[in-house]
């Protein structure tokens, strides 16, 4: 085994060992700060998205309405914002509905955990089958509900998405990191080949 | 770039036309995050090795900036047909609270599809985060370049 890293072929490990680092960027020290700075800025995102959301009934309460307005219909098309199945504030329905109040709020509230959970080195999802699991609460209750069998409420739809928004951020904050980290020219370099 | 474009391009598609389409967009964020799902997937098919999350982001956002391009050129006109009457209302409201912007009713539909607009590239570049830990199920890292270990010059040796 020794004698395989001798002479010629210890000038290919050594290029090989190069060639790791710069390639395969789990093995490269990750920049804590850096990492950092993404994480910060996915938790200021979050809690800039539910301020949007609860930010559209404030403003019609105190009579912003062109504010109001705009935050109510740039939400629309991505959420259906049936009144009698969204919370209110200050007598307003808020932006989205009560699912996806409840994965917003779960995505946000475990965006801001996520460092006390896995380590922001990490740079590797989770496995999917967590994912396929944290969505089958959502699915059993759209699912019961669509079929008659019971009708779900405020409450069933808000933790079933909070769970799955509490799951989904743990696939997209170290995607972001990893983003974060990733050597731009070297990405380019690789998408153009 | 050129390789991610295609993926990006029907995920965009999907993102742009399934969000602007009145009812069908009541499936909440399933169209903005399946067409970030959906660039991954096709993107995930086509590579010879493993993708990254970090890769699936870049096809997410891409899907999502080309699906928010195509809401606001279609969607917005959509919605402006189908709740002129509401959007008047809500003009009156302004009006009656002192607001007289002109072309009030445009800078609203403009600000509003700026705004939603960013809202579906978000969640398709979440869309692709997922779609990468949900598709790819190769592990490792990229083999090396065919000439990996050559010689300079190359030649028999």
């Amino acid at each position: 085994m020794a004698q395989e890293v001798r002479g010629p072929k210890t000038e290919v490990s050594v290029q090989e060992l190069s060639h790791l680092l710069t390639s395969d960027r789990s093995l490269l020290a990750p920049s804590l700060k850096r990492a950092l700075v993404v994480w910060l800025a996915i938790v200021a995102g979050a809690l800039g998205w539910l301020g949007l959301i609860a930010g559209a009934p404030l403003f019609e309460a105190r009579g912003h309405h062109f504010w109001a307005q705009a935050i109510y219909r740039a939400f629309s098309p991505v959420c259906h914002q049936m009144p009698e199945r969204s919370f209110y504030l200050a007598g307003h329905p808020l932006a989205v509905c009560a699912r996806c109040c409840g994965l917003y709020a779960g995505f946000a509230a475990s965006t801001l955990l996520y460092p006390l959970v896995r380590s922001l080195r990490r740079r590797d999802a989770p496995a999917r089958r967590w994912l396929f699991l944290a969505l089958a609460p959502t699915a059993v209750d759209f699912g019961l509900n669509l079929a008659g069998v019971w009708e779900n409420t405020h409450a069933s739809r808000a933790l079933t998405g909070a769970l799955l928004g509490a799951v989904i951020a743990f696939y997209v904050v170290p995607g972001l990191i990893d983003l974060g980290l990733t050597d731009w020219r070297c990405l380019f370099a690789r998408s153009a080949s | 770039m050129g390789s991610k474009l295609v993926p990006a391009v029907v995920g965009g598609l999907v993102v742009g036309f399934l969000s602007s389409i009145p009812f069908i967009n009541y499936c909440c964020c399933l169209w903005a995050i399946g067409g970030g799902m959906l660039a991954a997937y096709m993107y995930i098919q086509k590579s010879p090795t493993p993708i990254t999350v970090g890769d699936g982001a870049i096809l997410g956002i891409l899907a999502g900036l080309i699906g928010g391009f195509i809401y606001l050129i279609i969607g917005l006109p959509i919605a402006y047909f189908i709740s002129a009457a509401q959007l008047e209302q809500a003009m009156e409201q302004m009006r009656q609270s002192g607001i007289e912007l002109p072309l009030t009713g445009i800078a609203l539909l403009l600000v509003s599809g700026l705004i939603g607009a960013a809202i579906l590239a978000v969640l398709s570049l979440i869309g692709g985060m997922i779609g990468v830990a949900a598709f790819e199920k190769r592990k490792g890292a990229a083999p090396p370049p065919p000439n990996f270990g050559a010689q300079p010059g190359g030649g028999f040796r």
